[in-house]
């Protein structure tokens, strides 16, 4: 997908609002704009479904680029066929999720597809928001701490469970959730936010490390998993460390901020489990790489996942 | 490759189908490739097909001989020492 | 289970493991570990690294079935997905992510294409087949012992069921066969091996048993913990100093000396030997299984009359097979960076990530300035 990115899609539209490929772009006074596609499959999951996916998609990609999110788009595309009920289901948990991510839909479009043309349905939001920090990865500095919102892999796994395909009975539920809670960090300190969504925790964490002088390390023991997400990545031989989540945030604080930074996270149900995982470092380390020291005591470099572990997760 | 996870069976049958537990999370495994599995059992699995049954006896003395590297046993035998191996799960 | 990853008892083993490395003469000892499982637990722990500390230097050998299963298959998976439209290819995960000349399956298809399934089990194929009657499965796999019975049993169901519409378009390999031609083929350069538990839960030791007898080297059947590892190098430490080499057990919880006699059975009703030509160690005489006559019509090659170009992947000047032994590095092979890629590998020291030569490609030139070496 990099690759499309930078040899198709860049060549063809770049401009300085796409440089970087971020997440958001800030298109002046203070306004932020996002969008993302939806194409999960299934629709509806433990946890949440398209509706609540889209929602908080958007509004975590505002979040972590430092803005407020305000308004959201939404487009929606149905294949023939797709029981009333279905639709209904997903715009009562699309209000839901505006409701407690505090964003008004604000404008929409629906098209409707012949049977075949498109998979039950697709969503694609935009989001606004007002920025009220941004995110800096120059600022980043040696002993700077990685701090992880919550527990990794519960989305990838509400989707596996959901498909139901190998007899799998799994007691967990997607971490599908705004991650609004983290806004007021942003005058707290924090250098940078990413969500931990496709590719997982160490994607993420190597595409942070390409562009610094620094390496990152972080410890495997430190690293909050559910007891579901434990056993379902030994029994089907996936690295949690790889697996997406869609509620959760990875951040890159100053070491004297990180004690009251973790206390707010911690004070809201979705970060309870939030701890501080790693810091910025080198030697061991060489700048650009990412470390994880692993329970055994043994170090491993962690590379960017190129392909996908399983696919239409989001 | 040769990936399997040690699990509990908590269902065997009908036929050769059977459910297995590993920490909490359940799935199904074919038991064909072995003879007389009961629910209690523990066993290999190893892409959806139960490849092995756990020896519980070796599975405790290793689990006791690497405790041991970093906790040895007090050198009484008395009750309290029986009572704590008893304790100890494959 | 948390005391075979315990930081503490880790290095307790390390620690033991270094003080008889000591006591053997010479440098490094070199073990080979031969299940791909092992590399993985390797890789995933970082171990590698501590190991090399304790003096143990590990070689990853050929029993990593996604390695050395020759791009034909891969080839004729593409083949497969991309001009039938009528078929479904049912395929374990790894196997879709191995780089091909023509890219891997994963790029090759679409994900939204219903058509390439990733599967955890060769059962969930059959359900496959039970459940889209009108489609034709075709369950794309390589397995050593491990997994062959299971691949097996599906086969004898579809049969039982009558199910018209499975196959399988396995790469199915035999444990034995590569490591006799590895220590045949001239200078083995190891010290010991370390054997795979769970193709040994299934084959017992009887195809390491040549190994001792006839070339006097250790070995020990392990399992995948850190601590199931560690202990297997422990035993294969303890024979070398004894000089009383054996294919120990080290994995006596799951590995019955006889092995599971049942999936034995299944194997020999269903399979037949077969000549193979393995990635980068050239054609090894009855290395593979093939389904029997009996079966032709389950064999996605002979049902769909596919043509496995399996010579023709191994270009000229492949040196895997030296690498492998320790007799030749990456950088003596011909082939290496100039033909044989991480994105277009050749062998299987390209392919797997603990390979040498993918290892060396990640890393030449690079400064080791730190306390871990060689560990991706």
């Amino acid at each position: 997908m990099r690759e499309f990115l930078d040899r198709t899609i860049l060549p063809a539209l770049g401009n300085r609002y796409l440089q970087g490929l971020p997440d958001a772009s800030r298109v002046g006074k203070g306004v932020v704009f996002t969008t993302d596609g939806y194409v999960v499959d299934p629709l509806f999951f433990p946890g949440g479904d398209i509706g609540s996916l889209c929602v908080n998609g958007t509004v975590n990609d505002l979040v972590v680029s430092g803005a407020a999110p305000r308004f959201i788009s939404l487009a929606v595309i149905l294949e023939e066929g797709l029981p009333l009920a279905e639709v209904k289901r997903v715009l009562a948990s699309i209000r839901r999720a505006a409701g407690a991510a505090g964003v008004a839909v604000a404008t929409g479009d629906t098209k409707v597809v012949r049977r075949g043309q498109c998979d039950k349905m697709f969503i694609t939001t935009s989001g606004l928001g007002w920025a009220v920090g941004r995110p800096d990865p120059r600022q980043i500095r040696l002993g700077d701490k990685v701090i992880l919102t919550g527990t990794l892999g519960e989305h990838s796994l509400a989707i596996l469970a959901a498909r139901g395909e190998f007899g799998l009975e799994s007691a967990v539920k997607s971490d599908c959730a705004p991650l609004t809670f983290l806004l007021p960090l942003w005058k707290k300190g924090v250098r940078w936010m990413r969500d931990v969504t496709r590719g997982g925790l160490a994607t993420i964490l190597s595409e942070l490390a390409e562009g610094l002088p620094f390496a990152i390390r972080i410890e495997e023991s430190l690293i909050p998993l559910s007891r579901p997400v434990r056993a379902a990545a030994e029994i089907l031989g996936i690295d949690p460390l790889y697996m997406a989540c869609e509620g959760r945030a990875v951040m890159i604080v100053p070491p004297a901020a990180a004690g009251r930074i973790l206390d707010h996270i911690r004070s809201f149900g979705a970060g309870r489990r939030a701890a501080v995982i790693g810091e910025i470092g080198l030697k061991p380390g060489r700048p650009g790489e990412v470390l994880c020291e692993t329970s055994a005591g043994g170090l491993r470099l962690l590379e960017p996942l190129t392909s996908e572990l399983l696919p239409r997760i989001c | 490759m040769c990936l399997a996870i040690p699990a509990r069976v908590v269902a065997a049958g009908p036929g050769s189908k059977g459910r297995i537990d590993y920490l909490g999370t359940k799935i199904s495994a074919d038991l064909s490739l072995l003879t007389d599995v009961r629910v209690g059992d523990w066993v290999i699995v190893h892409a959806g097909f139960a490849i092995s049954k756990l020896d519980e006896t070796e599975a405790r003395q290793t689990l006791d001989m690497l405790r041991e590297m970093v906790e040895p046993s007090p050198p009484e035998a008395g009750p309290a020492a029986a009572k704590r191996a008893s304790k100890r799960r494959p | 289970m948390e005391p075979f990853r315990d930081k503490k008892i880790i290095g307790c083993l390390l620690r033991e493991l270094a003080r008889l490395t000591a006591r053997v003469p010479g440098s490094a000892v070199r073990i080979m570990e031969i299940c791909g499982t092992h590399t993985m637990t390797l890789h995933r722990y970082g171990l590698k690294s501590l190991l090399a500390k304790a003096g143990i230097d590990m070689v990853s050998g050929p029993g990593c079935p996604v390695c050395i299963t020759p791009d034909a298959y891969h080839e004729a998976a593409l083949d497969l997905l991309t001009n039938r439209d009528d078929l479904i290819l049912a395929a374990f995960g790894d196997m879709t992510r191995v780089p091909t000349r023509r890219g891997s399956l994963q790029q090759a298809v679409p994900a939204r294409g219903s058509r390439l399934r990733i599967v955890y089990s060769p059962g969930e194929s059959l359900e496959l087949a039970r459940r889209n009657p009108s489609r034709g499965v075709v369950f794309f796999g390589a397995g050593f012992e491990t997994t062959i019975p299971s691949i097996g049993l599906t086969v004898r169901q579809a049969r039982r069921e009558r199910l018209p519409n499975y196959s399988v378009l396995a790469a199915l390999w035999l444990i034995g066969p590569p490591l006799r031609a590895l220590c045949e083929a001239g200078e083995v350069k190891i010290d010991g091996f370390l054997y795979p538990g769970h193709v040994s839960a299934v084959t017992g030791r009887k195809p390491f048993e040549f190994i001792p007898v006839e070339f006097g080297l250790p070995g020990a059947i392990a399992g995948f913990e850190p601590a199931d590892i560690l202990l297997g190098l422990r035993s294969i430490l303890g024979q070398m100093l004894d000089g009383k080499p054996e294919v120990a057990n080290a994995y006596g919880r799951v590995v019955r000396p006889e092995g599971n006699v049942r999936a034995q059975k299944i194997m020999a009703s269903l399979f037949e030997p077969r000549d193979a030509a393995w990635r980068g160690l050239g054609r090894i005489p009855r290395s593979g299984l093939t389904l029997k006559a009996a079966y032709a019509r389950y064999d996605a090659v002979r049902r769909h009359g596919l043509i496995l170009n399996e010579a023709s992947s191994d270009p000229p000047g492949c040196r895997c097979g030296e690498i492998l032994r320790g007799s030749a590095s990456p950088s003596d092979c011909p082939l290496f960076s100039v033909k044989c890629r991480p994105d277009a590998p050749y062998g299987p020291c390209m392919v797997s990530y603990e390979g040498a030569c993918l290892i060396h490609f990640k890393y030449a030139g690079k400064e080791k300035n730190h306390g871990w070496t060689k560990t991706a």
